[in-house]
């Protein structure tokens, strides 16, 4: 791709979401979450390989549903109040649809079909834009109309989310599918206390994408694609497989590292508000996403896969990036527990 | 007023519900997404005649502008699936 064109793809990427996060009038914000599926788009198909043609389309057709319905329940709202402001959606079927329609686009789970094989159509790194940056947009509007929102669709969205991201990754053997799936589960916790706390699901998200990109970065800079190719990162650096193990556990959120910190915010949050069964069933349905990092980290670091010679010669090669943003990110990742009484 | 509205919200479901159901082209596909835009463009025509603000008068001309812009995206998908996959048929979308 053209370098003027992408410097010009991605600052309208970056704007539109900035300009989502802060605008007040429904119009303004659905052009540009328009803006941002028509810049994105580009940006999935830039490989020109079938696949890339594949997952650009799948994008598009989900965005643009989902969108449309979007612009329809604000229209909607408009008709019965007359009210255009993110913030006054009083109507109640309209309020419904809007949020069905923002659970579809950052792939909540009756809608998260698209997620994995778009995911998995593109490079590693617009990967990574997809699950952690074109979550943000949609998440702040729903932070704005979350006083008016039904909450048990919320909680059942959540409960879903939670276990069909967890069995969807159980057969799945390419990485960044699996990590879509991940994010389909993390979308679920996120999702779960947006109407009684929404502090909590925010610092639930930026958490998600602060342990997210590390792990991306190091995919991306060992290339690895599937399981199989965790296995023969020893060969090439030693170090990361016990970082990548780390991250993985924090990412499941295993208590001494960072991505417990939300788990158990959360589920204190709805024990406080008698949500007992909904809690149990959440943190029970996470084990199964536990089953799939646990076995990630098992190939990773914990065994010796069987190898030809010529596979342990990797390491002659020169590493694609220089890993250091990603060993920051790593370490806030794994060690930012004891910040939990500051937040 | 009321019955238009009501005509108008099932339409759009009902392209909605075309749209959701159609497995063949990728063109037909594009077209339902025309046509809900489109009646999407007569109810935001139905409210700004309504409504006595004038700052609400461009917002058909908006939405009309950004879906155009949406369509000659689509249309390009199109074009590259057909380069790729050889027809623009849903059912070779099959890879991933």
């Amino acid at each position: 791709m053209n370098l003027m064109t992408w410097l010009m793809i991605s600052l309208s990427i970056t704007l539109s979401t900035i300009l989502v996060t802060t605008s007040t009038h429904w119009l303004m914000a659905w052009a540009c979450l328009e803006i941002n599926t028509l810049s994105m788009t580009p940006m999935i198909s830039k490989p020109h390989h079938p696949r890339a043609t594949e997952a650009a389309t799948k994008y598009f057709l989900t965005q643009t549903l989902a969108s449309m319905a979007m612009l329809l329940a604000a229209t909607m709202n408009a008709l019965n109040t007359s009210h255009w402001e993110i913030t006054l959606m009083l109507d109640q079927t309209s309020t419904t649809i809007m949020t069905l329609a923002l659970m579809m686009k950052m792939a909540a789970a009756p809608f998260h079909f698209w997620l994995p094989e778009v995911t998995q159509g593109t490079t590693t790194l617009t990967g990574l834009t997809i699950l952690t940056w074109q979550k943000l947009a949609p998440m702040s509007l729903l932070i704005m109309i979350s006083d008016k929102t039904n909450q048990t669709i919320l909680l059942t969205t959540a409960i879903l989310s939670i276990t069909l991201g967890g069995l969807g990754g159980l057969n799945q053997t390419q990485l960044r599918k699996l990590l879509a799936f991940s994010s389909i589960a993390h979308t679920g916790w996120v999702l779960s206390t947006l109407t009684i706390a929404p502090n909590i699901s925010t610092l639930t998200l930026s958490i998600y994408i602060l342990t997210t990109i590390p792990i991306f970065i190091m995919l991306h800079s060992t290339s690895s694609s599937t399981i199989k190719d965790l296995g023969t990162m020893w060969t090439t650096t030693p170090q990361l497989t016990s970082a990548l193990t780390l991250s993985i556990l924090s990412l499941g959120g295993l208590p001494p590292l960072t991505g417990f910190m939300p788990k158990w915010l959360i589920l204190n949050k709805m024990m406080f508000f008698n949500l007992t069964m909904e809690a149990t069933l959440m943190a029970i349905m996470s084990l199964l996403s536990l089953y799939f990092y646990l076995r990630l980290t098992y190939i990773s670091s914990m065994t010796l896969t069987p190898h030809t010679n010529t596979m342990t010669m990797k390491w002659r090669t020169n590493p694609k990036t220089k890993p250091l943003m990603a060993s920051t990110l790593m370490i806030m990742s794994m060690l930012m527990l004891p910040m939990t009484p500051s937040l | 007023m009321e019955p238009i509205k009501i005509t108008l919200t099932t339409t759009f479901f009902i392209i909605m519900l075309g749209l959701s159901t159609q497995h063949k082209h990728l063109m037909l596909a594009l077209m339902c997404i025309e046509a809900m835009m489109l009646t999407l463009f007569t109810m935001l025509v139905t409210y700004t005649a309504t409504s006595l603000a004038v700052s609400h008068t461009p917002m058909p001309i908006i939405l009309l502008t950004i879906s155009v812009c949406g369509a000659s995206l689509g249309l390009s998908l199109v074009v590259a699936t057909t380069r790729t996959h050889g027809s623009d048929f849903l059912k070779n979308l099959n890879l991933l």
